[in-house]
């Protein structure tokens, strides 16, 4: 990856971090919040901004797809890839730094993290999954 | 035809004579009219409109809403492609004396492609969320803005643009709504992943 597309790459990566932080503190999910609520709706944003003023402030950036800029299928491609490394990182650390946050798994989708980290409540899911696969299973043998 | 080419390129004209006389002014174009400032910014935006929303429901239509966004602006940038094989408009920096704050882009001027997906970008979102809508719009008009003035759009290149991600959006809602088994189905395992 050269220099350029390695700063793209960092770029989207720490500015989605950042929003994912804001995003996830605006709507109270406290299962996936590294900060504690209120500094995380100022950490986030302040780490969006500090991303793309050292994109810009290093070194000149207009720079064309024919010389060493991004062309457009380039662009999508790492803005994707830097999102969803940002996304697998705050959600294992959140997971890590709220360990103890198991909660009651009383919703799906994302209103189950308002009280529980990430791991713990995909782990229990993939368990109820795997026992009633389980139970399925022996039903259909046994019948 | 001849009396809107003219005042194409007076308005290009007007805008762009103001172009070097206030450095901050041209850093400031400079940076908005960048690649990767404001596609960046509207690709952070609708990943802050996915995981946002005060309740399921309000945040569903929210995630419907990058659907049409992300299908508008694919749509967008395919029709600006095909376009580009059979037309082709020259530079405004290569047949009128204009002060250049920006690269040499090779590519027809006319439709202006970053009008398009920005604008595919902004209606597919106010197709469904009316306030978020409008403020990516506002962000994509300063973008156009700012193309013209660091002087490689004519300003009907990024009209011309901003109709066809404007047109390409409203598709993209009518084809979702065609194929809504598959929108749902995606909603539907992002939520059993907790990610939506």
């Amino acid at each position: 990856m050269t220099d350029f597309r390695l700063d793209y790459f960092l770029l989207v990566s720490a500015a989605s971090f950042g929003i994912l932080q804001w995003a996830f503190a605006y709507n109270r999910l406290e299962g996936l919040l590294l900060l504690p609520r209120r500094l995380s709706l100022l950490a986030g944003p302040a780490l969006t901004v500090a991303a793309f003023a050292w994109f810009f402030l290093s070194t000149p950036r207009n720079v064309p797809d024919t010389a060493a800029g991004l062309d457009g299928n380039e662009q999508a491609a790492l803005f994707a890839a830097g999102v969803g490394i940002a996304l697998l990182a705050h959600l294992l650390l959140s997971s890590l730094s709220n360990w103890s946050m198991v909660g009651r798994q009383e919703h799906g989708g994302l209103e189950a993290l308002r009280g529980a980290n990430y791991v713990r409540t995909a782990m229990r899911r993939l368990g109820e999954l795997w026992r009633s696969w389980q139970r399925q299973t022996n039903e259909r043998s046994s019948g | 035809m001849e009396i809107l080419a003219k005042a194409d390129e007076r308005a290009l004209l007007w805008l762009n004579g103001w172009a070097g006389r206030w450095p901050w002014l041209d850093a400031l174009a400079q940076t908005v009219a960048s690649d990767y400032l404001v596609p960046v910014a509207m690709g952070l935006m609708l990943l802050a409109l996915w995981f946002t929303g005060g309740t399921p429901w309000d945040r569903e239509r929210r995630q419907r809403s990058v659907f049409t966004a992300l299908a508008g602006l694919t749509m967008a940038s395919w029709v600006v492609l095909e376009l580009n094989k059979v037309l082709f408009r020259p530079r405004p920096f290569q047949t009128l004396d204009l002060t250049l704050l920006f690269y040499r882009p090779v590519d027809s001027s006319f439709p202006a492609n970053p009008a398009a997906v920005v604008f595919a970008i902004a209606a597919g979102v106010w197709l469904k969320d009316r306030r978020s809508g409008t403020a990516l719009a506002a962000v994509g008009a300063l973008y156009s803005l700012s193309r013209v003035y660091v002087g490689v759009f004519y300003p009907s290149d990024v009209l011309g643009g901003a109709a066809i991600g404007v047109a390409t959006a409203l598709l993209s809602a009518l084809v979702l709504r065609w194929l809504e088994p598959l929108p749902r189905l995606l909603l539907r395992v992002a939520r059993a992943i907790f990610l939506a």
